[in-house]
């Protein structure tokens, strides 16, 4: 008499949908990739060539400049354990040489607070149109300092 | 692991140049395959792939001679459209998890579809061919992308849920809507023919 296999460990039913799917979509040839694919690769690797090695990736900077980059980590992450090796009372200390030194500008700023209502309504305006006139002059400089120290390539 | 594994780059390099455009040549339709089989957008897919060829440039040393390459390759372009989706396109999870009136949860809907293999004039077996890009192209992202994962990546259900951040339950859930809603499409498109009930 032949035993009968155990419902448990047989495999289990395939599923028609499953199957059906399957065989349809693996049935689909792999759509075409543009023409112009291996062209804009190429046009974006000689793009990259030309730029700055600080302009690339860490991995293509040269030896030098990653080796001055570990150290300079480095040295700036011993100063700073350095900085905070005394405890609180030595950043405490920092703080209030800090704040000392800017006590003249928070002078100046409370008795421009003071100053500000009394001043007439034209002379506010006045104020206000150059703040933002030399705001916008300030932001042009830094972008054209930008482009010309870093130019796009 | 995929069915369309290409060869290696049949055509002997001249110089690192012609080498590496020799490489992609051979490559290409792969990586963008799989790439807009999983975005269902072939600009998206265009920058994906010329991601891969660039990070595939920078190992190129490696990849020239390896056989894995393709394998290589198809991983990148995975990772890559992946990260696309849920850097983009993060609402994709919630709105999956919203009820739609044709894929809801019970039986199956009643699909009729055809044997796949079945011979057909060229004409009509490249239309079909069409009507079933078309179809999996429009199927949502949460239903796509698994389906893309397990019926051309090969991946299993374990590893799809993984990938996605989701649970197996779901995976195996979305795979079936997906499917059942691929089979509806396709025979409101008229590609299936024969009578089946899941």
């Amino acid at each position: 008499m032949t035993p009968r296999p155990d419902p448990d460990r047989l495999p289990p039913e395939p599923d028609p949908l499953a199957a059906w799917t399957h065989a349809t979509l693996r049935s689909l040839p792999p759509p075409a990739a543009p023409a112009a694919l291996a062209g804009r690769v190429l046009a974006e690797l000689a793009r990259r060539e030309t730029l700055p090695w600080w302009r690339r990736e860490v991995a293509c900077w040269p030896r030098s400049a990653r080796l001055g980059f570990v150290l300079a980590a480095g040295a700036g992450g011993v100063l700073s354990a350095a900085t905070f090796h005394g405890g609180t009372e030595r950043l405490a200390a920092a703080l209030a040489r800090l704040t000392d030194a800017l006590a003249p500008l928070a002078t100046l700023g409370q008795t421009v607070l003071r100053a500000v209502p009394e001043l007439p309504a034209a002379w506010l305006q006045g104020l206000g149109f150059a703040f933002c006139t030399s705001l916008a002059a300030l932001l042009a400089l830094v972008l054209t300092l930008a482009r010309l120290l870093a130019p796009r390539a | 692991m995929n069915h369309n594994e290409p060869a290696a780059p049949p055509v002997p390099p001249v110089n690192a140049e012609e080498e590496f455009t020799a490489f992609m040549r051979a490559y290409q339709d792969t990586v963008f395959a799989t790439a807009v089989r999983l975005t269902a957008n072939r600009a998206q897919a265009e920058d994906i792939a010329q991601e891969v060829f660039l990070r595939a440039h920078a190992r190129f040393a490696q990849l020239r001679a390896s056989p894995t390459a393709g394998g290589w390759l198809k991983t990148v372009a995975t990772n890559l459209a992946l990260n696309h989706l849920s850097r983009y396109r993060r609402r994709w999870r919630f709105f999956s998890e919203l009820r739609r009136a044709d894929t809801g949860e019970g039986p199956g809907p009643e699909v009729e579809f055809a044997a796949p293999d079945e011979p057909r004039a060229p004409v009509e077996a490249a239309e079909r061919r069409g009507q079933v890009e078309r179809a999996l192209a429009a199927l949502p992202d949460h239903q796509r992308v698994p389906l893309v994962l397990f019926h051309f990546e090969d991946l299993p259900y374990e590893e799809i849920a993984t990938r996605l951040g989701v649970s197996l339950a779901k995976v195996k859930t979305d795979l079936f809507r997906g499917r059942a809603a691929l089979a509806t499409a396709l025979r409101g498109a008229g590609t299936v023919h024969d009578s089946f009930s899941p």
